[in-house]
């Protein structure tokens, strides 16, 4: 295996990106605002400038890259210029054998996966859309996929980080080694701060090896609760799933569902043949005999529906879409549940759970659902969620009523916490104002 | 201490939750990192979450700095009392609070030891993955305060990626949960920046601990080679292989006499190196990776390669790792080791770096490691008696640390900074990155009462060590 070592960012000093690397300004639009500048840095010495130019004018900036999640978080209290980190996209080092890689954080998922590929290497992450998912906004949205059941999400991957600060100041945390606690863990600090404490410049991963075989098995049921026993049973046992998706509609316009079944689990198993083989034969051992169907997927429509289930959350139209976390057991209930709410509403629902996470993405078609039936209903998901300590996240819905929905939630106690954090790290509020919990 | 301070402590924890007398509290004045030494003025010992609020609020109305404190254990000096009058211990916070078999997960209080999670849930086949050495008396929430690893960390990770929430008790006595009982809590990801930050962002006294499936199965080899270059070789090819082993651990010539002549295991003690090699999961993965293994060892000129035959033989071979250090005792009446990591490429390069400091310093320096990780444990071998040894075993240790930052490195990779290496952290962070952790710390703890002067350098007040550290095993 050879050693890929290109120069340190810092070296490449050029002033802009090549106009073709430059997304379009036209993508950057949040809730309707476009931003009046748009800037394509590309050296983490340019960042710094134009942060700390903005800093001192208070100018608010949003973190891009290239525009695939901008409909999360609320609406911008202001928005003068999207920093668009493409430009930032090097292969800053890479040890094949020390499994670490070191890029550029407007580098797309799907180019890093490439690269890492050509060593039968991966990061397992799985998000929506990874040709226009940069690594610095996985990281800042936490995106992830279907296999985060076995892999993890990026917190478990991301072992350094550069950011550069407000002020223009460039720090690190973390480092280059795959174990390591001297100081604070800054990395984990930013899996999820939403471009609102910083612009991340560069990013180290510990990677693994790909597996050498996947297969998908799509199992059919009567009910969300009969999909829902299977799958605790699965994670309960000495299975290990790839994954395990669990599915009120049929991702796959192939699928030969039983007559009655509406709910669907999607079980991936990956590794070395000997272990997928021995799984998929004792599945039925674990899971019992009481579903619809029992179907092994072949590899195209294993690979449209991994697609499918990816994409899931961002995918089709839809009028409203929330992530709800729960635990596991409360997941069948609150499918069968919804559904049934979804119908009385006659706003059909589809939903699709991360069955042994937790974690429910629903969507809501329908573009003539009034303003306040939307409304109604995302009272209706959190009160259901809330009531189980659990949290709803709205993922989409019209800017309009973004305010209203309270697209984050609640976060409790530990708020003033999170304030004193942005103002510690951003104390001109100048990164995306208004867009985090709380309207921070 | 003043009288009204402690009457006040009393009243909050009642009388069995004080240790005041000057000789019970001398049991206090370490933990395993035993060169440096304070006795703190009093220790109270809480019944509960509430306790622990009460005792906090008071000493920051009062502004009385504290250290909180589990087993003591940690090897860094992470709980020493460093202008800290008050130390909090967290013994009697000692209840698992909720097992979830279901959900996978634990809610326990931070004074539980980490092999009791474990041990509650090991008959329904699951286990609480993170494993320390020390995990028949580390607590919870000394894990949580040092994010510890455990032999296990190649495949299965550390404290970090298995913690859900935390309730803590803030250094103003507030009380809080951070993350919680489901994933993707919105927010900042503040139980993250908790962990690992050594106790000095407040208390955690309960935490929602990720159960894990036992593997179905295990395989532990012994491979012998004639030098540690073909066992580094092995290391990579395997890591190359696409095989994510659970273990690798690697011991060289002198520690492998100092088993053999300690415990007669029969160890080959003319090799240049043996590795540790452990593969769990699905008995049916096992054979073809066993096959792949035995592969490697062979092309990498593996003298012999032993598979234990049994649970018995399995536990045998850990125990002679685990006993490696006690071994040490029978070569030098004094040793101290280092914590570096360095890119798991290096390890020939630290490997040989370290021959070389051994060399020019005129110390035996014996080795046994995490290889997996890159995770170097030089042991380097001296006696306290001779001034002048001493005062080299101290340069050829620093030595030693300031290779591991030129491979890449970091100064530790499970001890924790604490008071040892705080002087050391400007070799890995610029005063920038330094600034930004000092000023995320006045975050959760604005006066630096929870346990001050730890892991952050004062600026200008750099330490300087002259005495060797501690040789407690690892």
């Amino acid at each position: 295996m050879s050693s890929i070592s290109s120069k340190p960012l810092e070296d490449t000093f050029t002033p802009l990106t090549q106009a073709a690397d430059r997304p379009p300004p036209s993508q950057f639009i949040i809730d309707g605002q476009a931003p009046e500048t748009v800037v394509y840095p590309a050296s983490i010495e340019e960042v710094s400038r134009l942060l700390k130019e903005a800093n001192e004018h208070g100018r608010a900036i949003s973190p891009v890259g290239h525009g695939a999640f901008l409909h999360l978080g609320g609406v911008p209290k202001r928005y003068e210029q999207a920093l668009c980190t493409t430009g930032l996209s090097a292969i800053v080092d890479y040890q094949p054998t020390d499994m670490t890689i070191t890029v550029g954080a407007g580098m797309s998922l799907a180019q890093l996966q490439a690269i890492l590929g050509e060593n039968g290497q991966w990061l397992p992450l799985d998000p929506p859309c990874p040709e226009r998912a940069t690594v610095g906004g996985v990281i800042a949205a936490n995106l992830n996929g279907p296999t985060r059941f076995s892999q993890g999400t990026v917190r478990d991957f991301l072992i350094g980080i550069k950011v550069v600060r407000a002020d223009g100041t460039l720090i690190k945390g973390g480092g280059q080694v795959v174990k390591n606690v001297a100081g604070y863990d800054l990395p984990k600090l930013y899996c999820g701060s939403f471009g609102t404490l910083g612009v991340i410049v560069e990013a180290t991963f510990m990677i693994r090896p790909r597996p050498e075989a996947q297969t998908t098995l799509a199992l059919t049921f009567s009910s969300a609760e009969k999909a829902g026993e299977a799958a605790l049973k699965l994670t309960g046992s000495d299975m290990q799933p790839f994954f395990l998706e669990l599915a009120n509609f049929s991702p796959l316009s192939f699928s030969r569902d039983q007559q009655g079944d509406t709910y669907r689990l999607f079980v991936g198993f990956a590794g070395i043949q000997e272990e997928i083989d021995d799984q998929r034969n004792h599945l039925r051992d674990v899971v019992g005999d009481d579903f619809g169907s029992i179907e092994e997927l072949s590899v195209d429509e294993a690979q449209t529906l991994s697609q499918a289930l990816r994409d899931f959350p961002v995918s089709g139209p839809a009028t409203l879409r929330c992530k709800v976390s729960l635990q596991p057991t409360q997941l069948a209930a609150f499918c069968s549940d919804l559904a049934a709410e979804a119908q009385r509403r006659h706003a059909p629902v589809r939903s699709l759970a991360r069955a042994g996470n937790g974690i429910l993405y629903a969507a809501f078609e329908g573009d003539t659902v009034p303003d306040d039936q939307i409304l109604s209903l995302v009272d209706w998901i959190r009160v259901h969620a809330t009531g189980s300590n659990g949290f709803v996240v709205v993922e989409e819905i019209p800017s309009a009523l973004k305010e209203r929905a309270n697209v984050w939630g609640s976060v409790g106690k530990a708020f003033p916490l999170m304030q004193r954090l942005k103002e510690t790290l951003d104390p001109n509020g100048i990164f995306n104002p208004g867009r985090f919990v709380g309207g921070i | 201490m003043d009288q009204t301070i402690l009457e006040r402590l009393y009243d909050i924890v009642g009388p069995d939750g004080v240790v005041a007398h000057k000789s019970a509290r001398s049991v206090y004045d370490c933990d395993g990192y035993t060169l440096e030494k304070a006795v703190p003025e009093i220790v109270v010992l809480p019944h509960s979450t509430e306790e622990v609020a009460a005792v906090v609020k008071f000493l920051n109305r009062e502004k009385i700095a504290f250290v909180p404190r589990g087993a003591g254990t940690g090897l860094s000096g992470g709980c020493l009392p460093v202008e800290a009058p008050v130390m909090i211990g967290t013994s009697r916070l000692n209840k698992i609070v909720h097992i979830d078999l279901l959900n996978r997960y634990v809610v326990a209080q931070s004074g539980v030891v980490n092999l009791w999670v474990s041990n509650a849930v090991k008959d329904q086949g699951f286990q609480y993955a993170p494993d320390p050495s020390s995990q028949q008396a580390c607590t919870i929430g000394g894990n949580i305060a040092e994010n510890s690893g455990g032999p296990h960390t190649l495949k299965y990770g550390v404290t970090t990626n298995h913690v859900l929430g935390l309730e803590v008790v803030l250094p103003d006595g507030e009380i809080v949960t951070l993350g919680g009982t489901v994933e993707d809590v919105p927010g900042y990801d503040l139980r993250g920046i908790t962990i690992g930050a050594e106790g000095t962002f407040g208390i955690v006294t309960q935490a929602a601990l990720k159960l894990t499936r036992q593997p179905q199965s295990y395989r532990t080899f012994l491979a012998v080679f004639e030098s540690v270059h073909h066992a580094t070789q092995t290391v990579s090819g395997i890591i190359a292989s696409g095989i994510v082993p659970a273990a690798l651990e690697m011991m060289d010539t002198l520690i492998i006499q100092a088993i053999e002549e300690a415990f007669h295991f029969g160890f080959p003690t003319d090799a240049g190196a043996v590795l540790i090699i452990e593969i769990d999961g699905l008995a049916a993965s096992l054979d073809p990776q066993t096959e792949r293994i035995q592969e490697i060892c062979k092309q990498n000129q593996a003298r012999e390669v032993r598979i234990a035959r049994d649970d018995a033989e399995r536990a045998a071979l850990w125990k002679s790792r685990k006993r490696a250090f006690g071994a040490i005792g029978r070569l030098s009446p004094n040793y101290c080791t280092q914590d570096g990591v360095v890119p798991r490429t290096k390890v020939p390069d630290i490997l040989q770096r370290i021959t070389e400091v051994s060399e020019k310093y005129q110390i035996r320096i014996a080795n046994v490691f995490h290889a997996g990780d890159g995770n170097i444990h030089p042991i380097l071998m001296y006696d306290e008696r001779n001034a002048d040894e001493t005062r080299r075993v101290v340069q050829a240790g620093k030595e030693i640390l300031n290779a591991c930052v030129d491979l890449g490195g970091s100064l530790t990779g499970e001890h924790g900074i604490g008071v040892e290496k705080m002087g050391q952290m400007p070799l890995i962070f610029s005063p920038e990155d330094l600034m930004v952790m000092t000023q995320l710390r006045s975050v959760f703890n604005p006066d630096n009462l929870c346990n001050p002067n730890k892991i952050i350098p004062t600026p200008g007040g750099c330490i300087d060590v002259t005495t060797p550290r501690r040789q407690v095993p690892l």
